[in-house]
């Protein structure tokens, strides 16, 4: 039991990721108006809120506009539900043309916000009109509940972070395994090396092919389609056409020594081909991916530590998983060569 | 060293231009490609069509020249090599004379598309940014595609492979290729672009060490 503590481990990170990746509520947040223009005088516009206590919070529900750091307070006409307020909000008969920014506080859910959520009406500035200045009353949250922070696009899908990243870190992980065992292969040629090199590139393709899917999902509920032209997308196709090809050339060479080296030279090839494409280009390139112009990581994601309490565990927990795989699918190919060909490795 | 790799390259030149219809083939499967392409197309406006076309035909005349050579070597003087010349010597060799290669290509290839589909988008004052990215892409290709030669000619499946294998690794290269001289044909100054060409040189250099170091293990056979 004490030798195999890694497996256990893996196994309860990986509950745990689970259980929290899908049962961990998202903090609230808005989500939208129901009209985004205002005209001079009384307006009530529906807001509309995700995971909110409107209701809940009656009496401490406040809401304001903002521009450029001018407040401008508006009234609860009626709150509807949980999730839904009605607002008065009265405009002055002459405004600066611009765009508001929407707040709503309250003692349950504390301030969210909602940027450019109105737009006014196209009436001259005359000198010295301006809004209404007032100052909210703005108290924090009575009480946080752990969430997951509430990102506009993103929404519920950033539960996705758990399994989309972790993939490609657990591809890198696994092809690193494969790239040492090629480059110890053509050091000193071994049976056993070559064995290493072919079952960790079979795994790392399996997670590759995870990787795309999970991230073919992600895109289609936040940039609206399945695939999107992105270098960290042409990067990934890359990656795996190519180790798809390392496949290829293996099935194509009947000598087993000569299949041993010349595909541990084209997997050497592969690996430093996908360092340069997934972790050097993307950071020149523009592209769509988080914290494009510098890094291609999540770093821009503002993990916060409700995330970072989940994503950390997911990373080590798919790695451990890839290994477990690797050293299984390892030992079944040794055990093959032993019963078919009364091969012994190692 | 570097007199055996010129010898080399120079070996190279005379075999390559001995078996004519090598050369010839190629220039001809570059010229009908343009022509087929001119029948389809006629004339091109727009310049991302007008680029992507070329690169293509630039790609597949790549694909047949530098995809074969490791192909049609005689037994006897691959043995005669491998006793008398160090493997990077012979590779360095390779690489330079497929750089030559392709780029004598790439120029017939755009003269061809010159002549038949037009230089419509190509306007006055371009020309020189858009050749140096055509140099840039041959040789690239060149380098990259003869490291993938030499691993797929030791296969038993031949030179299909080297589509199998390099096709995907070109994609990359096709892209930055693509955008610095789309970009060129938009009048993006050369200071906003000279980017992709520095990414270009280190993908190509990064390409060229790993052959340089690899090949050593192919040689020996």
């Amino acid at each position: 039991m004490l030798k195999h503590w890694w497996k256990v481990l893996t196994a309860v990170l990986l509950f745990y990721v689970l259980v929290m990746s899908f049962m961990v509520k998202l903090d609230p947040g808005l989500i939208g108006v129901d009209q985004t223009r205002l005209e001079a005088g009384v307006n009530e516009r529906i807001v509309a809120g995700a995971n909110t206590h409107f209701a809940k919070a009656k009496d401490s529900n406040q809401i304001f506009l903002e521009q450029d750091s001018v407040y401008l307070c508006a009234e609860v006409a009626e709150v509807l539900s949980d999730g839904q307020v009605i607002v008065r909000i009265t405009l002055p008969d002459s405004l600066r043309l611009s765009f508001f920014n929407l707040y709503v506080n309250n003692d349950i859910d504390g301030t969210m916000s909602l940027a450019n959520a109105f737009n006014a009406p196209e009436v001259p500035r005359s000198p010295g009109a301006d809004l209404p200045a007032c100052v909210p009353q703005v108290k924090t949250a009575a009480y946080a509940p752990f969430g997951f922070p509430f990102q506009p696009v993103i929404f519920e899908t950033i539960r996705n972070l758990m399994f989309h990243v972790p993939m490609w870190f657990s591809m890198f992980f696994i092809m690193l395994i494969s790239f040492i065992s090629s480059l110890r292969y053509l050091a000193k040629p071994s049976r056993e090396m070559d064995l290493r090199a072919l079952n960790a590139v079979r795994v790392g393709l399996v997670f590759a092919v995870l990787g795309l899917v999970t991230g073919a999902v992600w895109a289609r509920f936040t940039w609206g389609d399945w695939w999107v032209n992105d270098p960290q997308l042409n990067g990934a196709l890359v990656t795996f056409l190519i180790y798809v090809g390392y496949m290829v050339l293996r099935a194509s060479i009947e000598d087993d020594q000569k299949r041993a080296r010349v595909a541990a030279v084209a997997n050497i090839f592969a690996y430093v081909i996908l360092f340069i494409l997934l972790m050097i280009l993307p950071r020149f390139t523009e592209g769509l991916h988080p914290g494009k112009g510098g890094n291609p990581g999540f770093n821009s994601y503002d993990l916060d530590s409700s995330l970072r309490a989940v994503f950390y565990p997911a990373v080590i927990g798919w790695i451990l998983l890839g290994y477990w795989m690797y050293r299984l699918r390892l030992r079944m190919n040794r055990l093959e060569l032993q019963l078919y060909y009364g091969e012994n490795v190692k | 060293m570097i007199a055996r790799i010129l010898f080399l390259i120079r070996h190279e030149a005379r075999l390559e231009l001995r078996q004519q219809h090598t050369l010839v083939g190629i220039a001809l499967f570059a010229l009908s490609t343009v022509y087929l392409c001119y029948q389809a197309f006629r004339t091109l406006e727009a310049p991302e069509v007008w680029n992507a076309l070329l690169w293509v035909i630039i790609l597949f005349t790549a694909f047949s020249a530098v995809g074969k050579s490791f192909q049609q070597q005689a037994r006897g003087l691959r043995l005669y090599l491998y006793w008398t010349v160090r493997p990077q010597e012979y590779i360095i060799a390779k690489v330079v004379y497929n750089m030559l290669l392709m780029t004598l290509l790439s120029v017939i290839a755009f003269g061809a598309y010159a002549l038949f589909i037009g230089t419509t988008p190509l306007k006055a004052g371009m020309g020189g940014a858009y050749f140096i990215g055509l140099i840039f892409g041959g040789c690239g290709f060149a380098i990259l595609l003869t490291l993938i030669a030499a691993i797929a000619a030791q296969s038993d499946s031949g030179p299909g492979l080297t589509a199998v294998l390099g096709l995907p690794i070109a994609i990359p290269l096709i892209l930055l290729l693509n955008e610095y001289n789309t970009n060129v044909l938009k009048g993006v100054p050369f200071s906003e672009n000279d980017q992709n060409l520095l990414l270009l040189a280190v993908l190509n250099a990064g390409v060229f060490a790993l052959s340089y170091l690899l090949f050593p293990y192919l040689w020996r056979d």
